[in-house]
C-alpha cells in the first residue's frame, strides 16, 4: 500500500462528511444561499494566504531541490493563480476590493485552521508540515472531481467547481501525493502514525471550513 | 518619498553599479576574450545561487505578515522559478549537471550574495529585503542583458533564455515594490541603505569571483 492511500484511509469518514455536506450539496445544485457562499470565497481568501506562508515555510525545509521548487509553485499558485483567478473575480463582482480583504476577520475555524497549519509548518519537520499542508490540496482535487460531474445551474459555484477539476490543479496535487509517497515510505511505523494524525486533524479543519461558512459561523463576542 | 530615496540610493551606488555593468568578464565576453569554460563556471555558480534564491525567497514570504507584501513576493518567487527552468536549458547545452551543485566549481566569492539573500530573508523586515532586492535587480537585469547578447552573438549560445528573463524583469517588480517599501521608510531607513550598499557589495563579488577563478 502506498504511504498516500494509507493516509487517504485514514480520512474515509471524514472526507465522506465532507462530500455529503449541505454545502456542497447545495453548491452543486444550486440551492446554496449566496451569503454562505460569499462568507466562504471571502474567509477562503484569507485562508489561502496563510495556507501559501505554510508551503513556503515547508519549502524552505526540502532536502532535495525538486521538492522545494515543487512546494514553491503551489505557495505562488496558491496566491498568484487561485486566489487572483477565482477569488478577486469572485470578490470584483460583489465590489471588494483585494486591498478590503484584511477588514474582513477570519471566523473561529478558519483563525483555528491557519494558525495550526503556520505552527505545524514552522515548528516541525519536513514530513509533518507537508502532511499538515496535504489535504487543502487533495480533498479539494477529491471534491472537484466529484462535482464536475454533476455540475452546477449557478455560474459562480460552477466557476468554483472548474477551478479544483482542472488539469492543471490536477497535475500539481498528483506531484504533492508522488513526494508524499517518496518521503514516507521511508518511515517508521510510528512515525507515519504521527504523520497520519496530523493529516487527519488538518482534513478534519477542511470539513470544519465547509461547515463554519454554511452555518456562517461568526465570534460570539466582538474582537475589537 | 519612497522613490526619492530609492533613487537616492542608486545614486550612491553608480560608481559600483557601473563597475558591474561594465565587469571585465562581461566586456571580454563582448569581444569573445572570455573563455567559455569561464562562462561554465559563471553557471554553475548560478546553479548553486538560484536554488538558494528560491528558498530564501520561500522563507520571505512564509515570514511576511501583510497581504500585498505576500502577493508581491509570490509573484517574484514565479520570476524565480523559471528563471531556475531556464538555467535547466542552458547548463544542459552546456553539459553542466546543475542538480547537482554539489559536484559543481562554486567559488566562495561569488556565492556570498545567496547567502547575504538567506540573511535577509531571516533578519530584515519584508520593506528592508524589497528594498534590497530592487537596489540589485536593474543592475543584475543590465548585466545578464549585455551578458547573454555577447553569448548569443560571440559565442553562437542560442539558449539564452536565462540571462534575458531577467534582461527583462516585469515592470510591477519596481512599480509595486516602490509601493511597498513606503510602509517601512520610517523606521528602516538606515537599515535599508546598509543592506542596498552590501546587496551590491556581494553582487560585484560575484563577477569578481568568477572572472579571477583559475580554471
Amino acid at each position: 500500500m502506498r504511504p498516500r492511500d494509507v493516509l487517504w484511509s485514514s480520512i474515509s469518514d471524514v472526507y465522506q462528511a465532507i462530500i455529503n455536506h449541505p454545502f456542497l450539496r447545495e453548491l452543486s445544485d444550486g440551492k446554496l444561499s449566496k451569503d454562505s457562499f460569499r462568507d466562504y470565497i471571502l474567509q477562503d481568501a484569507i485562508y489561502l494566504e496563510a495556507f501559501a506562508r505554510s508551503v513556503a515555510a515547508v519549502a524552505v525545509k526540502a532536502d532535495e531541490n525538486e521538492f522545494a521548487v515543487l512546494l514553491l509553485n503551489v505557495a505562488s499558485g496558491a496566491l498568484t493563480v487561485e486566489r487572483r483567478s477565482l477569488h478577486e473575480f469572485l470578490m470584483r463582482e460583489w465590489g471588494i476590493r483585494p486591498e478590503d480583504l484584511s477588514s474582513y476577520e477570519p471566523n473561529p475555524v478558519n483563525r483555528a485552521y491557519m494558525d495550526f497549519l503556520l505552527y505545524t509548518t514552522n515548528s516541525s519537520t519536513f514530513n509533518e508540515g507537508l502532511a499538515a499542508i496535504l489535504p487543502c490540496a487533495w480533498v479539494y482535487r477529491e471534491v472537484g472531481r466529484e462535482l464536475i460531474e454533476k455540475g452546477s445551474p449557478v455560474p459562480q459555484y460552477q466557476r468554483w467547481i472548474e477551478t479544483y477539476s482542472s488539469p492543471e490543479y490536477d497535475r500539481t496535487v498528483d506531484s504533492l501525493l508522488d513526494l508524499v509517497d517518496v518521503k514516507f515510505s521511508k518511515l517508521s511505523s510510528e512515525e507515519l502514525t504521527r504523520l497520519k494524525r496530523t493529516f487527519r486533524l488538518s482534513t478534519i479543519y477542511e470539513y470544519m471550513f465547509w461547515d463554519a461558512a454554511y452555518r456562517r459561523s461568526r465570534w460570539p463576542f466582538a474582537l475589537t | 518619498m519612497s522613490r526619492e530615496f530609492i533613487t537616492e540610493m542608486r545614486r550612491s551606488l553608480e560608481h559600483l553599479n557601473r563597475e558591474i555593468i561594465d565587469h571585465p568578464l562581461i566586456l571580454d565576453a563582448r569581444s569573445k576574450r572570455l573563455p567559455l569554460d569561464k562562462v561554465k563556471v559563471l553557471l554553475e555558480n548560478q546553479a548553486y545561487i538560484v536554488h538558494h534564491d528560491a528558498r530564501s525567497l520561500s522563507m520571505m514570504l512564509a515570514r511576511t505578515t501583510r497581504s500585498d507584501e505576500a502577493d508581491y513576493l509570490a509573484r517574484l518567487v514565479q520570476v524565480d522559478l523559471s528563471a531556475l527552468e531556464a538555467l535547466k536549458n542552458i547548463c544542459a547545452l552546456l553539459y553542466i549537471d546543475c542538480e547537482r551543485w554539489e559536484d559543481l566549481r562554486i567559488v566562495p566569492e561569488s556565492v556570498s550574495y545567496a547567502h547575504f539573500l538567506a540573511f535577509l530573508s531571516n533578519f530584515a523586515n519584508t520593506g528592508e529585503q524589497i528594498f534590497a532586492l530592487l537596489v540589485n535587480l536593474p543592475v543584475w537585469s543590465e548585466a545578464c542583458s549585455r551578458l547573454g547578447a555577447a553569448l548569443r552573438e560571440k559565442y553562437g549560445i542560442t539558449e539564452t533564455r536565462f540571462f534575458d528573463g531577467f534582461a527583462n524583469i516585469p515592470t510591477w517588480v519596481e512599480e509595486r515594490g516602490v509601493e511597498l517599501i513606503g510602509r517601512y521608510l520610517q523606521t528602516s531607513r538606515q537599515r535599508m541603505r546598509l543592506f542596498g550598499r552590501l546587496i551590491q557589495a556581494y553582487e560585484k563579488s560575484f563577477w569578481d569571483g568568477v572572472y579571477f577563478y583559475r580554471t
